[in-house]
Formats: structure tokens, sequence, C-alpha cells
């Protein structure tokens, strides 16, 4: 009899408890931790960092009175993946976060990020056909959305407008083949000062992974099972970056032969076209020559294919908020608003078609470059005909294996069908180890 | 003896549960400090590489698995006093089964030896079959518990990588101190079962001994019930004879002896004689009624003290208040009065009639009429048994003939439907009164 009441009374204390810890939970408003890095995601000057999201933040926190947003400031680029590493190892990760190319597949294999597909298809009011297929394809994962694109950055190609004014070659069109770069390259190739060697270059920096995105080529199946770099497709991009650099005779062509405006052409990203175009960057760097940037050249004027590093936002499995960490993601990657924002304060590009393709954008990019090549249609081009890789968790290094044993393979002049055949069964005994 | 069981096996117990208690401790310290050593090493995005999973958060881990312990602990140890409830054991069998798993879980499947220890709980306690059910589901739950068989289909971080993250000197001193520890628990768990093994069969032997005793007694027993029957039948010998000794003799001594009288009288004195064979015929009658009333000493206890009706009445409220037997009894002899010997008769062809409806047709009712036809009173009886194809007269229906046949009446089986059985004996006159 007394040990029931002993029993009755511990039960009651547990449900009131209970109640009392439930309403007060519930009053608690809820935290959601950003985690961001300062400076710009292409390495380049930016002096905004933490504007747009600061920006974006105070909106959110307006639209949803209960929800408050944090996020440790300070933390550099370079400085990033360690610190993200070290909370996702105490299990203290932000609910959502800035993923680097480079931890996407490792982080999408481990769960660390969340995937997305149900609360995509579930959302009504998301519709992934906002975003450019490829930016979105960026954060897929084996056939799994495990992030959203928060900015793009395309690769453009940089002509040297002086150089070829002076060797009265016609600045190419948008529309312009990688015969057409060879041709001029080949035209530009020669001694200027006389000394017997070759000084003026055709190209700077344009590797067999651009000659490859141009032509079209997969590198790895779906699911890093298999590599095809020696089959024929591949190999014939790579004896096409072969012959732009067997142009040089031997020499090496470096950032600083470049910077002199001794070089024609050279791929670079639109941050970087962003940040050097206006005043007061263009006086630091290429001030003695007039440049601009195009298209980068196709196999054919029909194809185009670059490739257009885009950055990544995700959510950790293990928020507690699933969805107000879902509708910040939004906020930040989807909210029209906080894009547009961002465009006016960064280098890259929107992910959203509708951003990107707006009065605003063309506004801020035209007031950068008053008579310049860049406009909106061409970046829109650019956007819509990229593809994306396949990705999974051995994509980085092994691509990384490959650039340096085909470097090496260059460099020794070595039988290239062989070799490529030599190195596409590493790479494939890599993959599957 | 018993008790010095009990003791070894509790503490072999006892020591595993602070063996196992050690062993999560420096598990889930190598989870808790093996991360702060990543961390403070800037290690983490390497580690990251090296693992398959993403971890779990190391203070949680931590507290979380020192909690499942104490709890799983609780459990085995507050299960002694609840012996009896079997509900209750069936509940606890399934916590520890839960808590144990959540517990390996939790170390990321680095350490199942705790399997033993929850093993070595239940055999301790194997009394019934709910016992067992855990045994079964410990021995899946053991297989599936190693990580790299559960690897497959459970994701987890390898406890492994925690391991490879310190330098060669560090690791093999941790591997050292793992793999002691788990040895002696495991030595621990093979002594307790010895030790279990061992007594069992003793308690095997002790069993086949007492089992030994137990026959050797009821021998002796069946002995003694046939020397008492025996003795029974002697004693009922002996009452025979003196009863006939008694009466019979008696009386038949004294009719020869009057009846030689009268054969050497009857020539001399006729009205003598008659005299005489007054005295023979009263001697007789005499006996007659001596002869009676030893009969009357062996009639059936029922009988004895009331009419036939009552007896049978007695009789199947005994039968039916011993089984689920059904009996309706329709007496319709209101105006008779039987000989003793015809009612003895027909009351024992009716309770041997009952005792076979249940013993060989498994009858769970019976009909008995009485009535009284024409000169004859007809006995009825119809039970809902087997009933029989072929009607095989074994000791109880030839003695029902024999009786049936001695008062001068007929007795018809019928093994068709049931069993029926039908009685006709005559009546004499002087037997039905109005």
């Amino acid at each position: 009899m007394k040990r029931n009441k002993v029993k009755l009374l511990l039960v009651c204390a547990l449900l009131v408890g209970g109640v009392i810890f439930g309403v007060y939970t519930y009053n608690q408003p809820i935290v959601i931790r950003l985690g961001i890095f300062a400076g710009s995601n292409w390495d380049v000057p930016s002096g905004k960092t933490y504007e747009v999201i600061d920006e974006a933040i105070a909106a959110f926190e307006k639209e949803n009175p209960n929800v408050q947003i944090e996020y440790d400031s300070g933390v550099l680029k370079e400085d990033y993946s360690l610190w993200l590493s070290n909370q996702i190892v105490q299990g203290n990760e932000p609910d959502v976060f800035v993923v680097l190319n480079e931890d996407f597949n490792t982080f999408s294999s481990l769960g660390v990020l969340k995937n997305l597909n149900t609360l995509v298809e579930e959302d009504q009011s998301f519709d992934t056909d906002k975003y450019y297929k490829s930016a979105l394809d960026f954060g897929v994962y084996q056939d799994k959305q495990y992030a959203l694109p928060f900015e793009s950055n395309p690769t453009l190609m940089f002509v040297n407008k002086t150089l070829l004014e002076k060797e009265g070659i016609a600045i190419p069109n948008n529309e312009w083949t990688l015969d057409d770069l060879y041709t001029i390259a080949k035209q530009v190739t020669k001694d200027i000062d006389g000394d017997g060697n070759v000084d003026q270059y055709g190209c700077y920096d344009y590797d067999w992974l651009d000659s490859m995105f141009a032509h079209s080529v997969e590198l790895f199946d779906e699911d890093g099972q298999e590599c095809y770099v020696g089959e024929d497709r591949v190999k014939e991009s790579i004896i096409y970056a072969k012959k732009l650099m067997d142009l040089h005779q031997g020499n090496t062509v470096t950032a600083e032969d470049f910077d002199k405006g001794k070089v024609a052409f050279s791929p670079m990203q639109l941050s970087q076209y962003r940040t050097y175009k206006p005043y007061p960057w263009r006086v630091k760097k290429y001030s003695n020559f007039e440049w601009d940037c195009l298209k980068m050249p196709s196999v054919d004027a029909n194809s185009g294919n670059s490739e257009t590093s885009t950055m990544l936002l995700g959510m950790s499995t293990r928020t507690n908020h699933e969805d107000v960490a879902w509708k910040f993601l939004k906020k930040l990657s989807y909210d029209e608003n906080t894009q547009l924002h961002l465009i006016k304060n960064s280098q890259g590009i929107s992910p959203l078609r509708s951003v990107t393709e707006s009065s605003e954008t063309i506004e801020a990019i035209q007031i950068e470059n008053e008579e310049g090549m860049v406009n909106l249609s061409m970046l829109t081009d650019v956007m819509e005909d990229t593809t994306s890789h396949s990705q999974f968790k051995k994509y980085e290094s092994a691509r990384a294996l490959i650039d340096t044993r085909l470097q090496q393979i260059m460099m020794n002049s070595e039988d290239i069908d062989i070799a490529l055949i030599r190195l596409q069964k590493e790479i494939n005994k890599y993959l599957k180890e | 003896m018993k008790r010095n069981y009990f003791t070894s096996l509790s503490t072999i117990r006892n020591i595993m549960t602070i063996l196992n208690f050690i062993i999560v401790l420096f598990y889930a310290s190598t989870y808790l400090l093996g991360t702060k050593y990543i961390v403070d090493n800037q290690m983490a995005r390497e580690f990251l590489d090296r693992i398959t999973y993403i971890p779990k958060n190391p203070v949680f881990l931590y507290f979380g698995s020192l909690l499942l312990y104490f709890v799983l602990i609780g459990f085995m140890y507050t299960r002694t006093y609840h012996k009896k409830q079997k509900k209750n054991h069936a509940l606890y069998n399934i916590a520890l089964v839960g808590v144990s798993f959540s517990l390996i879980y939790m170390l990321n499947m680095g350490y199942n030896g705790i399997l033993f220890l929850v093993f070595c709980d239940s055999i301790y306690h194997m009394k019934d079959k709910f016992s067992r059910g855990l045994l079964v589901s410990l021995i899946i739950i053991f297989l599936f518990t190693n990580y790299d068989i559960s690897s497959v289909f459970l994701k987890m971080s390898s406890p492994s990588a925690y391991f490879a993250i310190y330098e060669a000197n560090v690791r093999s001193v941790l591997m050292i101190l793992k793999n002691v520890m788990e040895t002696f628990n495991l030595l621990l768990f093979i002594s307790f079962i010895i030790v279990y093994i061992a007594n069992q069969i003793q308690e095997n032997e002790r069993i086949a001994h007492e089992l030994d005793m137990i026959h050797q007694v009821n021998r002796e027993l069946t002995n003694y019930s046939l020397a008492i029957e025996k003795v029974g039948e002697n004693n009922e010998r002996k009452r025979l004879a003196r009863e006939i000794h008694d009466t019979l003799g008696h009386a038949l001594t004294g009719i020869a002896a009057g009846i030689d009288a009268c054969i050497a009288m009857i020539d001399i004195n006729t009205e003598q004689t008659k005299k005489q064979l007054h005295i023979v015929s009263k001697v007789v009658r005499q006996g007659i009624g001596d002869v009676r009333n030893s009969l009357n000493k062996l009639r059936p206890g029922a009988l004895e003290h009331q009419n036939l009706k009552g007896a049978i009445e007695q009789m199947i409220e005994e039968v039916t208040g011993v089984s689920h037997l059904q009996v309706d009894l329709h007496y319709n002899l209101e105006n008779i009065d039987f000989e003793k010997a015809k009612e003895d008769v027909l009351f024992r062809i009716i309770q041997e009639s009952i005792t076979n409806a249940m013993r060989h047709g498994g009858a769970t009712k019976i009909d008995i009429h009485l009535y009284q036809k024409e000169n004859f009173v007809y006995m009825e009886m119809q039970d809902n048994g087997v009933g029989c194809k072929e009607i095989k007269y074994g000791f109880g229906l030839r003695q029902m003939m024999e009786r049936v046949v001695i008062i001068g009446g007929e007795i018809h089986f019928d093994g068709a439907n049931g069993f029926l059985t039908i009685v006709k004996i005559p009546i004499q006159k002087g037997e039905h009164y109005d």
C-alpha cells in the first residue's frame, strides 16, 4: 500500500517534470549554427565577407522570430576544412554549413551531410528547375542531393587584346572552337626579341582538364569504379592539350610571362574577371595591356563545355531542427533577395536562373566593365552548357593522381598510348581498393 | 556443496562485472580522449578520410555508454530478488537484450564481450523457457555485433580508426591492454561455464540416485500390497468357513439327527414322528434364516441400508461426483419388492455397466430405464460412448451373464451405437404387491 503510494508520487513527479521541461524547451529560441569562412571562396581579394550572410540572417530572424542564427566568425578559408572536421569529430558540427568542393565527396559518403531528397520532394515551394542544372548537380553524390549551390563561378577564357591587335589578328567571337584557339596560338608563338628563343606564347595554364571539358568527355563512370583515361575520346583531348603545349618548344610559360602580357590566352574564372577588371584592383594586375574574357572554346561551335566551380551549402545529418535548418538553407541558396545581394557583393554568379538573368545582375556586371565582352547572354550560355562530373569519395584524389602522372607523361614524351593504358590500369586499381 | 557452488558462480560474476566496467570505461575513454588527441594534433580531416561513417559525439558516447552499463548491471542485480515472477522474468530478458545491444552499438561494435556477462547472468537464472529464448538471442547478437559483420548493415565509424591515430608505441600499449582485458574476460566466462556444467553433472547424478531409491520403495510397496491382499483373502475364507460351520453345519447336523430319529420312530409312533418332523422343519427354517443373515453380511454396502432405488441413486451420485459423466435414471418400479439376490444382481450389473461405459466407451452421458412389462422387469442402459463393433466377453460381461442366468433372467448387449445393455428378469409371485 505504502509502496504503491510512493510509486504513484514518483510517476506524478516525473510527469510534472516532463511537462515543465517540455514547456521550457518549447519557449526557448531555436538556435541554428552556421558554418562559414571569412574571405572569398574563389581566392580573390574580398572585403565584404559577412555582409551578405548577416543580411540574410537578419531577414530570416525577422521572418522566424523564435529562431536565432549563430556563426563563428574569423575562420579563414584555408583553415575551414580542418575547423569543420574538428567540429564533426567532436559531434558538434553546425546545422548548416559551407562545404568545400574537396570535402563534399568525403562528407557525403560519411553521412555528415543530410540527404536532402525527401526535403526537396516534400517542399511544395521548392522548384529545382529554378537552378541551373549543372549548379544543382554539383551537390549530387551518388544520385542523392546532399547540398545546394550557393554561388557559381564559371571558367572563361582571358584574351590579351593588345597582343592580338599587335599581331593583326581579329578577336574571336564567343562561338569559337578548339581549332581556332590552336590556329591563333600557333600564329602568335614567336621569338620577339630575336635571341633565338620563343618568348611570346599562345596559351598559359590550359591543361588537359580544360581540354577534356571542351571535348565533353567523362573521366570516370558514375560510381567511381572505373576510369576512362585510356579511352580514345579522353586520349584525343589529352593529345590536344599536348599539342598546345608543344607549341612552346620546350619552354615553360610562367605566370610572370602572362602578367607581362606575353601570352594571348589563359583560362580565367569569372571571379577573377570581376575582381581585376574594375578599379581598384585592375591597377594591381594586367595594367600594361588591354584584356577581356571570352567563352571557353569547344570542340565545335554547337557544343560548349567548361568547368564551373560551385560553392555548396549543406545541412548536418545530426541537426535537431531539420525544418528550420532547411528553411534557412533555402533562405541562403534559394531566396532571390539573398542571391541578388550576393551577386552585388561577391565575385561569382547566382546558381538561380531568375537572379542571373535579372536586370540587377546585368547592371552589376555592366557597371564593372563598361566596354567589356562579358555580357549576360554569354554567362547564361556558359552556365547552361557546363556539365557536372560524377561525384564519389575518391574523385579528388584520383583526379590529382591523374594530373601528376599526365604531367610526367607529357614532359617525358613517352609513348602516349601505352602510357595512358598503364595509367588507366593504375587508377582503376586505386579506385577499387 | 550447493552453497559453495553458488558462491563461486556469483564470485565469478562479480569479477566479470567489475572487469567489464573497466573495459567499457577503457573503450569510452579511448573514443573521448582519442577525439581530443585528434583535435589537438589537427588530424581531424585526415581522420575523416580514414573512417567510413560520421563518428558519434564522443561526450555523449562516453556518458551514454557508462549510463547504459549501469542500467544493465542494475537490471542484472535487481533481478535476483524477483525470481518467482515469470512475467517480470520475460520483461527483464527483453530489457537485458535491448540494453546490451544499445551499449555495444554505442561503443561502435568495438567490444561485444559484455554479452558474456549477460550470458553468464542468464545462465545463473536459467530456470524457464524465457531464459532459453534469451540465450538464443544473445548468440545471434553476439554474431551480429562483430564490427566486421555489422558494418555491412549498420553504418558507424570503425573502432580501430581510433587506435590507428596514435603513434606506434602508444598504439601497441593500448592494444596489449585491450587484448589482455578481453582475454581475461573470456577466461572468466569459460571458468563460469565449467563450474556451471560440473554442478549440472553432479545434480544429475544426485537426481538419478534419488530416482533409484524411489523405485526401490515402490517395489516394496507392491510386495506389501500383494501380501495384504493374500491375508485378506485368507481371513475372508476363514470367516466363510466359520459362518458355514456355525449356521449351515449346525442346522444340517440337527436336521440329520432329527430325520434319523424320524426314520427310527415312523413305524412305531406316527404321532411322535410328526411332532419330530415339525421340530426338524423348524430347524430347517431357522437354518434358512441363519443363511439369509450370513448372506446379508456379504451384500453390497449400499443395499444393506436402503432399497434398490436409493442404492442406485447413491451409486450414481458417487460416480457423477467424481467424473464429468451425466447419468439419467428413469425408475419406474414402484410396486415391486425383489428378492435380495435379484436386487444384488441388478445393482451389480448397473454398477459394472456404468464402469464399462466410462472406462471403455469414454461415454459422457448414460440413460438408465428400469420398468416393468408383463411379468418381467427390464433394465435398459444406453450410453453415448464409442461402442464396439464386436463384443468381446471379458471377465466383467461374463460375470454379468452368469449372475443373470442364476436368477433366471436374460441379458443382451449391443455395441453398434454407443453401448446398449438390456436385462430381462422374471417376476415371481409374491414379489408383486399392490
